[in-house]
């Protein structure tokens, strides 16, 4: 029995190392990231905090991200310009006023799981919520991706809204009106809850608020 | 740890009665065996026919709800065909189902199976009590589906590798901690003498995948904490599933089966300690470069890359090792599909282990990234080297287990033949579709769906190649399903090789791959 605990013991410590020190002690770490009030030197943001913090509001609409799979296509994540051409493609956040940037641990305060992504068949969503602030024309995508795109793979999310007959008239939040060409009548079709929850989520995808000095300072990274 | 698993020396006498212990270690481990390997074999032709459907989603995002309507606005089909039934269908539902099925339905099945009958005969220990065995392994069943079900219907956390909902993890954790609970019993009654390599690996990756699985189902499940480092973990779990399951399952069996079929100890003693404890040590710390440049630490991605590219020592250590102790035999390939199917499946090692620590590299990682690179890099790893090794091992264990002689060899010379081209256009032909589609990505003025359009033709060679598996295992599966209707060869117990062997060909100890000498 002697070989067996030897054996044993090695590989605990083989395999320990790295659980303890690149899963364990980071995740108590991280997990104590909170929200930093800006410095007098970041001026004209002095008196609000880096990121805002709006945790918690989103997490149906993150649910359904990740349960219709979103996150196999849409990274959200910028990489710094020596990784990744991403800044380069306006996906880093707001052009004006300099903000587009990488992003940080912080950006993702608030978020059960940062969904950063398996692949990129569709576009960084990091900063959409900059990029179309327009929930009208996020719906629409969702309901048909080929109204608004001429060349696109992205798959229709028809599911998440509701057909129905128009009763008086069509509803204000109706994503396409038509009339059936059996039956005569107009129907219209209206986002589901699942379907709101997922364009609020969309739209507060806002990763590129300014570091506060002190944390660049820092250069602690998070 | 001892290279030669041959070395029961001794008289004739002694020889006989062990003859007999193994084949009543074979009679008892026969139904757990045939359990395991028989479900992952369904799993796997599940798998392959959602890959073909992720693909084809993939290539057109229309093509499931043009199918679908027509079926709704076709008279003569019944009517209860639902037009928003395609979303059960979409990329982004079907791709998690097919990975799960492939790594929890196939792949540890198929590990499992084979890691607990080379456990069995290596440390001579028949089975007592198969029938919990049997247990946890429908056990395993019913979560893998439970989860694959809950996948489709859209509730997955797209945690790569890690998709199936909160609910099943306890169910798949249960049902393994059993089987590790097997393992490590017949570790501690095995018979005296040197413990050979294929059972450290084994034990090893039976000791760490409840750690490794537990660990990582706790952080994103029960514990709330931070939201960067649930991706980090499941980077991590993936990678370390790899290098910590996949990777020394085959490796055992491949250490167990070259050996045995060529009747010589393996080369040396030193090159297979050097490659396991390597690895191990290694292991634990790659992964997290799948988020090169992303919003972790930029330590922790910089020593997952560093770590990945070191795997490139164990590689060479291990390829080494067993290529030198087939050296002069390599013809041999030619006839007897155990040995075949293991030598190919190397080279899937060698491609997986050289495309992980490349895309490692800022200067190739900010192409790769993301793209279907990836993909190429986890189809190395779980299918041309984990699955090929496996079916070797299956090769070799089947007739062991139910006392017959695989029928045709004409099935396994296609099994071969499909599943090889299946192989190289899954980890070979999609690294170039992935270099191309980061090229494009990489023209930060030209539009992502560009990338994806350039993409297209990789992604129905893919499809064809997923075609093809399904093909080469509805045979594989076949021929298993006679095999345990015992329905195989019997006249003459010599082995099924894949071309009849010339007189006097072949090595020494060939009778070693038949059933009759066990």
């Amino acid at each position: 029995m002697d070989e067996l605990r030897k054996f044993t013991i090695k590989l605990a410590i083989c395999f320990g190392l790295p659980w303890l020190f690149l899963i364990v002690l980071p995740w108590f770490w991280l997990s104590n990231l909170e929200s930093v009030p800006y410095g007098d030197d970041d001026e004209e943001f002095v008196g609000t905090a880096y990121p805002p913090g709006e945790s918690g509001l989103h997490v149906t609409g993150q649910r359904i991200f990740a349960s219709e799979g979103c996150a196999y296509c849409h990274t959200q994540m910028v990489r710094p310009t020596y990784a990744g051409s991403d800044i380069w493609r306006g996906w880093g956040g707001r052009a004006e006023g300099g903000f587009s940037r990488s992003t940080r641990p912080r950006d993702y305060l608030g978020e059960n799981i940062a969904l950063l992504g398996a692949r990129r068949y569709g576009s960084d969503l990091s900063n959409v919520g900059w990029r179309r602030p327009d929930a009208a024309w996020l719906h629409e995508l969702l309901f048909d991706p080929k109204a608004h795109e001429a060349v696109t793979n992205m798959p229709s999310y028809a599911h998440l809204y509701d057909k129905r007959v128009v009763e008086s008239a069509a509803a204000d939040d109706a994503v396409k009106v038509w009339i059936d060409e059996e039956s005569g009548e107009e129907y219209e079709a209206v986002p589901t809850s699942e379907a709101k929850a997922l364009v609020d989520y969309l739209l507060s995808l806002k990763k590129d608020y300014r570091v506060p000095l002190a944390l660049t300072e820092a250069g602690d990274g998070s | 740890m001892t290279t030669d698993e041959n070395s029961t020396q001794g008289s004739d006498a002694a020889e006989e009665n062990d003859a007999k212990l193994r084949a009543y270690i074979d009679s008892t481990t026969r139904l757990p065996v045939l359990f395991f390997f028989t479900s992952a074999a369904v799993w796997l032709v599940i798998s392959a026919v959602l890959g073909v459907i992720s693909s084809t989603s993939l290539k057109s995002a229309a093509f499931f709800p043009i199918i679908f309507t027509w079926f709704n606005e076709t008279i003569w089909v019944v009517n209860w065909v639902q037009l928003d039934w395609y979303q059960l269908l979409g990329y982004g539902r079907v791709y998690p189902a097919f990975m799960s099925a492939l790594i929890y339905g196939w792949g540890i099945q198929a590990g499992i199976g084979a890691g607990l009958w080379i456990m069995a005969r290596l440390c001579r220990v028949p089975f007592r009590n198969t029938l919990t065995l049997i247990v946890a392994g429908h056990l395993w069943n019913i979560g893998v589906t439970m989860g694959m079900i809950a996948l489709i219907c859209g509730n997955g956390t797209s945690v790569p590798w890690l998709d199936f909902p909160f609910f099943v993890w306890p169910f798949l954790l249960a049902a393994y901690l059993v089987v590790t609970v097997w393992i490590v019993v017949m570790f501690r009654s095995r018979r005296s003498g040197p413990v050979y390599v294929s059972q450290w690996y084994l034990l090893a990756a039976f000791l760490v995948f409840p750690w490794l699985y537990l660990t990582a189902n706790l952080f994103l499940h029960a514990f709330k904490g931070s939201a960067v480092m649930g991706a980090a973990i499941g980077a991590w779990y993936s990678s370390a599933l790899l290098y910590l399951w996949f990777v020394p399952i085959a490796l055992a069996a491949a250490y167990y089966l070259v050996p045995k079929i060529l009747g010589r100890p393996i080369y040396s003693n030193i090159l297979t300690k050097i490659g396991f404890w390597s690895m191990f040590a290694l292991a634990g710390w790659t992964g997290m470069q799948r988020y090169l440049g992303g919003p972790l630490p930029s330590w922790m991605p910089a020593v997952g890359a560093a770590a990945t590219i070191g795997m490139v020592l164990p590689l060479i250590v291990v390829v080494t090792n067993l290529y030198m102790t087939v050296r002069d035999q390599m013809g041999y390939m030619q006839y007897s599909p155990t040995l075949r199917f293991t030598m190919f499946g190397l080279l899937g090692f060698v491609m997986m282990v050289l495309v992980g620590a490349g895309m490692s590299f800022f200067e190739f990682s900010k192409f790769l990234q993301f793209t279907m690179a990836v993909e190429s890099y986890e189809m190395a790893g779980l299918y041309w080297f984990f699955s090929m090794t496996m079916f070797a091992a299956f090769y070799f264990i089947g007739p062991r287990v139910t006392g017959c002689e695989w029928l045709s060899r004409g099935m396994i010379r296609w099994h071969f033949w499909f599943s090889a081209y299946g192989s190289i256009v899954l980890a070979g032909w999609m690294l170039v579709g992935g270099i191309s589609q980061g090229a494009t990505l990489y023209v930060w003025d030209t539009p992502v769906a560009m990338s994806v359009e350039i993409l297209k033709i990789h992604i129905v060679a893919e499809a064809i190649a997923w075609i093809m598996i399904i093909i080469s295992n509805l045979m594989f599966l076949f021929h298993t399903g006679l095999m345990c209707l015992r329905l195989g060869r019997r006249s003459g117990m010599e082995p099924t090789l894949i071309h009849e062997l010339p007189k006097g060909a072949g090595p020494d100890a060939v009778a070693t791959e038949g059933a009759a000498a066990s």
